[in-house]
């Protein structure tokens, strides 16, 4: 249960697509700073935990014109009637008010998956394996943020533990907010271009917010009406135009590149 | 061996050969209790689903059989509130395989998610704006209701009857049978309509998502009306199959025949509605979600035959033919149709479920595909062969066709009488007592 | 009176008995507790429990010397990050450095000498003691007919010193470090220079245009944060000559697309231009010795040739050399590919001679000298494998240290004496060179014992820093340094070698006397010169606290002597039968098969395919199409060295009519930890006389 706070927050995020070089980095803090275990033998890009999921997409032109564009995807946070939030049949998802972070409640999850229907971003994971680590890298586990078992959903809720974290921190410092620099989520700090920008969309006066309005931010799927709070940034006119491009590839794309 | 649980005035095969019936199916259980076991205990990688499937082959059968096992709804609401008694012979068998289909699909569904200890959470954090938990209530209300109208079905057996408490209780329960009638078919309709409003409330699937009337998509009065359609139809081709296993005649032909022309009834109704709500979909409602609708189909192996095929070769068509009180008497286009409508419905619960998750959302997706593991469709198999014993011990000790008696007494004569007239030398196959009745006054002179 | 019991009252009291249960607290208190065992399932983990630190050090993992902050529950760090300010890495940590804690307890770790019986896929390990693994070493190396060599894949750091002083007592020492090397232009340019030879490195961020042949810079080089940085800054202009588009290309400003092989022909071209055209000032050219054989050589490369070889347009050619000798601060660069390797001797040659001719070795904004701490070279003087012969290693002894760069065991191979070669590991975890070895002694893994970190490849200031431990060493492990000093006392050397920490003291000391340059301090992000420190002891502090000490840069003065080397350069007639492809191998540093990676990578590789798994090849549509490919369906590889079945993607960016080869881990198996002497398309490549394996004739076997 939150106390009542003088402002709402809404914390959301600019990732500039220009930046991004698809390391990965961002992928392998998520998973190390969020418990996720890492692949048994049989998993792969299908059945995976992956909150942080970086796709590589082309602008479908011939060699030497094709180029491509890292495009890091993860729960979008949407605003608007949350797809996941509305069909979860018993509350396992938790939209905080004060914060519109869309959190996952693993404990409560019957691991019904319909949640996983609902989201057209597949920003959710479902564990089909029980999550096994060495014996020894089970005690470098984060202490903050609690191992899941399988058969249940989970996925990207902006680094929840740290913002747990910073507002204890600010508690016991005898103060009502909490300050920003102790609140970044883990993809956010290790991002050597610093591609993605975090914050609070709602204070105009944060990076986040202005890059969100900037006429080369734009979001994915927009026209859902799902209101996500993620943008994305490009200065290329075709990275724009795939987001705005509805689905399907026709046969010859699909298998022919 | 078991005779004295036998009906009266029936004819069941020997006990023997009985036991022949079911052992390959509880051979085909075994196996699906492992498969099941398996999924259980080591987690649900056993099955072929994956994060862009997280709905398979479990949740597409469990639709489509709730969809069929509708007939036990429908059949009681003809019976108990729009009093036809033409469907007094086929209310029990509609009845048991009510039971079997949704208790088979709770079955499928405690093992298809990944925490089956915690189903109960539903019920203590319902979430009144899910789909899913209305799906949970009206499931569990609606099994419990079958169950307690299959009690009498077993009560009603020779020996049990015996018992004074349980014959007055069945007679009192069967008192109440209109008002559990009443209530089943409250429930159903609820739970048939939030099945399908499981999917047309999904925004995040622009192939799916319905506009709505109040709080329920589309697909929510699209899917009670289908599954009327298909429970009569259902419940037709399901006695037909008895009736061919069995070898007996066990419903009068005006039976089939009221169930394929209110099988066609609902059909047409279910097609028409179908069809204006597809034009909507195709130029309101996806487009106005950044989807033109024909992009749809546009990928490999699902195109636009299959909304064909849905709407027309397995609705207009055998709706037009159930409607034909000429097509209706003749047993080939009864069955045919019936058959293509039941086939219909398993489409469009295919098409809501498998082809919707199929279908690429974001822009860069893949189109990927699916298709499943032994594991899920031994479970499923478990469910047929839980079925087929129970449907088949309690045909063979209780009267699930009240008209069976009457007509194997009737058979018994006309095929007798034919064999005279035929003068074949093999009579047509008849009980051992009656051969053996035959033979003795055949050599007793009156 | 006694009643009965029928079965009617059972049934009755049943009944009832189910009724009453209802209304206890037993069914109700049972699925409550349900819920809770379902959270507490045995198999998940229970966290630590203890104080939240932070502590400061630097990784290991390649030779980028990022600074790192651990943060850590009761001392076992949980979570790596960069350190914000600092002056090489800039905050920044690669995706394997974050999770370098892992590697303590990687699935293959080996904490105990091995030895191993039999050879590949099949060899078992059995645990030895120490004692019995070094004697066994000693024997070789006194019997042996053939030469000794040791293999540091991260020359520069103080072991080294220790490695070439002992190898310096044997008769047929040899110090080799990685055939592929990031500094490759530099180490060039180092072996042209007339002069007192110090280390090099490049001055980017002065530079206004590099032109990288190849060299991955925005995907892991040298130290990924400071070419972040250099990125975001947008200076200075990048373009990049690469024969894929690799994630440089894609980040670079112009990305120019080159046949593959043929990067050699364009560095010729552009000096071409660059005398023809004068694009250049005499004086450049005459700076070589040889600058008259360099003329004639570089003389039939004229644009139109050069244009038929490379496939690039001879205006762009001209183009090109136009602008970089219009630049200011122009740098050349070219690179080894992390899975691909070196380029042959001639290319590298060409390609750093294009930086004698634009006259910027020695100059701000090019390519500068730094100080070295007197004593201790911060890059070896590399031996070319193509200098040694084959079969002629008699005992090969590999330190644990990983250049992140591929190095397939069949170049390895070929130089040791075949059947008599004897290999020992120090390494930590088992990898494909290690699990040929026919010993292991491990030493402490990353983060478990104390290690220097020397100025990182390409740096233009001398660095130093410490890599503290973070995690406890683990007992049977033994500090590659200590397993020099056995070695010695086993063979009567009269070698003085002092243990880790004592042989690290030494050259902080060193440091220190020089009196210069300045220490970043982690906990407050500050800087410190070194005059105001008051004792070798204090500087120890604090760089075992997490300190890097940085010099400033030096003041440069220009180069004007060398011998470039390069003689007349033969173009070969192309001899490629039909249906056979050059495939170009590629990789992604630190994580090519050679070494390991940390199991959670596989969010990365399997778990997203965001990098190419092992053993899948990428070809154009057009290709694929041609050759029946589809990645619905595996295909049939084949080379020289044998057929692999691989998986194919389909992939608009790669060259028509070229095969991209990804060298990458093999998938993760924590619950079946794979031998890592499986099949791997890096035993497919073709390892030339040169030492190169970057292109190699392929087909696909028609089923």
């Amino acid at each position: 249960m939150e106390t009542t706070t003088e402002k709402k927050q809404k914390y959301g995020m600019v990732i500039d697509l220009d930046k991004c070089n698809g390391c990965g980095s961002c992928a392998v803090a998520c998973a190390i700073e969020n418990n996720v275990p890492p692949a048994l033998e049989k998993m792969n890009k299908r059945n995976g935990l992956t909150w942080l999921n970086i796709s590589t997409v082309s602008n479908n032109e011939q060699f030497p014109k094709s180029e491509s564009v890292f495009v890091p995807m993860f729960c979008q946070q949407c605003e608007k009637e949350t797809p996941c939030m509305t069909v979860c049949p018993q509350n396992a998802v938790d939209v905080d008010p004060t914060t519109g972070i869309v959190g996952q409640v693993p404990q409560r999850c019957l691991g019904c998956r319909y949640c996983m229907t609902a989201c057209p971003y597949h920003a959710r994971y479902f564990n089909w394996w029980d999550p096994e680590w060495t014996e020894g890298m089970k005690q470098q586990l984060n202490p903050d943020v609690a191992p899941r078992m399988r058969g249940v959903v989970e996925k990207c809720n902006f680094c929840h533990g740290r913002l747990h974290a910073a507002k204890q921190k600010a508690a016991s410092q005898g103060n009502r907010e909490i300050d920003p620099a102790d609140y970044i989520p883990a993809c956010v700090e290790s991002c050597p271009n610093k591609a993605i920008t975090f914050g609070d969309l709602n204070d105009e006066s944060t990076l986040v917010a202005q890059a969100a309005k900037h006429e080369h931010s734009f979001r994915f799927l927009s026209r859902l009406g799902t209101e996500p709070k993620v943008y994305y940034h490009s200065k290329k006119q075709w990275v724009r135009a795939m987001a705005e491009k509805s689905l399907t590839r026709s046969h010859q794309e699909e298998f022919h590149g | 061996m078991d005779k004295y649980l036998i009906p009266r005035g029936v004819q069941r095969t020997s006990f023997g050969k009985f036991l022949l019936w079911i052992i390959p199916w509880t051979g085909l259980l075994l196996l699906g209790l492992y498969a099941i076991y398996l999924c259980l205990a080591e987690g649900l990688f056993h099955t072929n689903m994956d994060n862009r499937f997280a709905f398979g082959i479990w949740i597409f059968l469990d639709l489509t059989v709730i969809a069929l096992g509708a007939g036990a709804f429908f059949t009681g609401f003809l019976l108990y509130i729009l009093r036809r008694k033409e469907l007094k012979a086929v209310i029990n068998s509609a009845v048991v395989i009510g039971l079997i289909c949704y208790s088979g699909a709770v079955l499928v569904l405690m093992v298809d998610v990944g925490q089956p200890l915690r189903a109960w959470f539903t019920f203590w954090h319902p979430n009144t704006h899910s789909m899913l938990t209305e799906v949970t209530f009206c499931l569990t209300c609606y099994l419990i209701v079958l169950l307690i109208e299959y009690v009498p079905i077993v009560l009603k057996n020779r020996q049990l009857r015996q018992i004074p408490k349980f014959l007055v209780f069945e007679f009192e329960l069967h008192k109440l049978m209109p008002v559990l009638a009443g209530i089943g078919t409250f429930l159903s309709f609820f739970h048939q309509g939030s099945l399908g409003g499981l999917f047309g409330v999904l925004r995040g699937r622009p192939f799916a998502f319905r506009e709505e009337l109040g709080i329920w998509p589309s697909t929510f009065f699209l899917f009670v009306i289908s599954a009327a359609a298909a429970g009569p139809s259902f419940i037709m081709l399901t006695t037909w199959l008895v009736e061919k296993i069995t070898r007996k005649q066990l419903v009068k032909p005006e039976v089939y025949k009221f169930l394929g022309k209110v099988s066609g009834v609902m059909l047409i109704s279910y097609v028409l509605l179908k069809s204006v709500d597809t034009l909507i979909w195709i130029n309101s409602t996806s487009p106005g979600n950044g989807f033109p609708a024909f992009e749809f189909y546009a990928t490999q192996s699902f195109g636009t035959w299959i909304l064909f095929t849905e709407i027309v070769a397995f609705g207009l068509l055998p709706a037009l033919v159930l409607l034909s009180r000429r097509l209706r008497e003749q047993r080939k286009y009864l069955f045919g149709a019936g058959f293509l409508v039941c086939s219909g419905i398993m489409l469009n619960r295919f098409v809501m479920t498998i082809q919707t998750l199929a279908l690429p959302t974001l822009p860069f997706d893949d189109f990927l595909t699916y298709a499943p593991s032994w594991e899920e469709v031994a479970t499923f198999l478990f469910v047929v062969a839980y079925g087929m014993i129970l449907y088949s011990v309690t045909f063979r000790y209780a009267t699930l066709f009240p008209q069976e008696k009457e007509l194997s007494q009737l058979n018994g004569e006309l095929s007798m009488q034919e064999f005279a007239r035929s003068g074949k030398r093999t009579p047509p196959w008849q009980p051992k007592f009656v051969t053996q009745l035959m033979d003795k006054f055949a050599s007793t002179k009156l | 009176m006694a009643k009965t019991l029928t079965r009617r009252d059972i049934l009755k009291f049943t009944g009832g008995g189910i009724l009453g249960l209802m209304f206890s607290p037993l069914p109700w208190k049972l699925l409550d507790d349900s819920s809770i065992w379902t959270q507490n399932w045995g198999l998940t983990p229970k966290l630590a429990h203890g104080p939240i630190a932070e502590q400061f050090s630097h990784c290991t993992l390649c030779a980028g010397g990022c600074g790192i902050k651990a943060r850590t529950v009761s001392g076992m760090p949980y979570s790596i990050t960069g350190i914000s300010g600092h002056p090489i890495s800039y905050g920044t940590v690669c995706a394997r450095g974050l999770a370098g804690h892992h590697m303590a307890y990687h699935p293959l770790r080996i904490v105990h000498p091995h030895m191993f019986t039999g050879k590949g896929s099949d060899s078992a390990m059995t645990a030895v003691s120490l004692q019995s693994a070094l004697d066994a070493t000693a024997q070789h190396i006194r019997e042996t007919r053939g030469s000794i060599a040791i293999l540091d894949q991260q020359p520069g750091r103080a072991i080294s010193e220790i490695y070439k002083e002992f190898l310096s007592t044997l008769p047929n020492g040899i110090f080799l470090s990685s055939p592929s090397n990031e500094d490759a232009t530099l180490l060039a340019i180092q072996a042209m220079v007339h002069q007192q030879k110090s280390s090099y490195g490049f001055d980017f961020e002065n530079a206004d245009l590099i032109l990288s042949f190849g060299a991955p810079l925005f995907d892991y080089w040298g130290t990924p944060g400071r070419m972040s940085a250099l990125r975001n800054a947008g200076t200075p202009k990048i373009i990049q000559v690469d024969s894929r588009y690799s994630r440089t290309a894609m980040q670079s400003d112009e990305w120019i697309a080159i046949q593959p092989g043929t990067e050699k022909y364009l560095a010729l071209g552009v000096a071409h231009l660059f005398l023809t055209e004068k694009l250049i000032p005499v004086r450049n050219l005459r700076s070589a010795a040889d600058f008259a054989a360099y003329g004639k050589t570089v003389n039939e490369f004229i644009p139109e040739k050069v244009s038929l070889l490379t496939g690039i347009d001879s205006g762009r050619v001209r183009e090109i050399a136009r602008t970089l000798a219009s630049s200011q601060r122009p740098i050349v660069v070219s690179g080894a590919d992390p899975g691909g390797g070196p380029f042959d001797g001639e290319t590298e040659k060409a390609i750093a001679a294009l930086n004698i001719l634009l006259g910027n070795v020695g100059t701000s904004g090019g390519i500068v000298s730094r100080f070295d701490i007197p004593g201790y070279k911060n890059s070896s003087d590399p031996i070319r494998w193509s200098s040694i012969p084959d079969h002629s290693i008699g005992v090969l002894i590999v330190d644990g240290a990983d250049s992140g760069y591929a190095l397939p065991w069949s170049l390895v191979q070929r130089k040791l004496i075949p059947n008599e070669g004897f290999i020992v590991s120090l390494a930590p975890v088992l990898n494909e060179i290690s699990a040929h070895a026919d010993y292991l002694i491990p030493s402490p893994g990353h983060l478990e014992t104390l290690q220097d970190i020397p100025t990182p490849t390409g740096f233009p200031a001398g660095t130093f820093a410490l890599s503290t431990p973070l995690l406890k060493k683990q007992e049977g492990t033994t500090d590659s340094v200590d397993v020099i000093r056995e070695l010695s006392v086993r063979l009567n050397k009269q070698l003085e070698i002092p243990t880790q920490e004592a042989l690290l003291k030494q050259k902080s000391a060193a440091l220190f006397s020089q009196k210069r340059g300045s220490l970043h301090i982690p906990s407050d992000n500050s800087i410190l010169p070194i005059r105001d420190l008051s004792s070798a002891d204090d500087l120890w502090t604090k760089l075992t606290e997490g300190a890097v000490w940085i010099d400033e840069l030096l003041k440069q003065t220009s180069v004007k002597s060398f011998t470039i080397g390069l003689a007349a350069v033969e173009v070969p007639n192309p001899k490629q039968g039909t249906n056979e492809l050059p495939m170009i191998a590629y990789g992604w540093r630190g994580a090519t098969s050679t070494a390991q990676i940390s199991p959670i990578m596989s969010k990365v590789f399997q778990e997203t395919e965001l990098r190419a798994v092992n053993g899948t090849v990428s070809v154009n549509p057009t290709t694929a199409l041609q050759y029946g490919l589809s990645k619905e369906e595996p295909a049939d590889l084949s080379t020289i060295n044998g057929t692999m079945k691989v998986r194919v993607k389909v992939d608009p960016t790669v060259r028509p009519g070229v095969i991209e080869a990804s060298i990458a881990p093999l998938p993760n198996g924590i619950e079946t930890p794979k031998h890592p002497a499986g099949n791997n398309i890096l035993n497919l490549c073709e390892v030339t006389n040169d030492g190169t394996w970057r292109m190699t004739t392929a087909k696909f076997l028609k089923v």
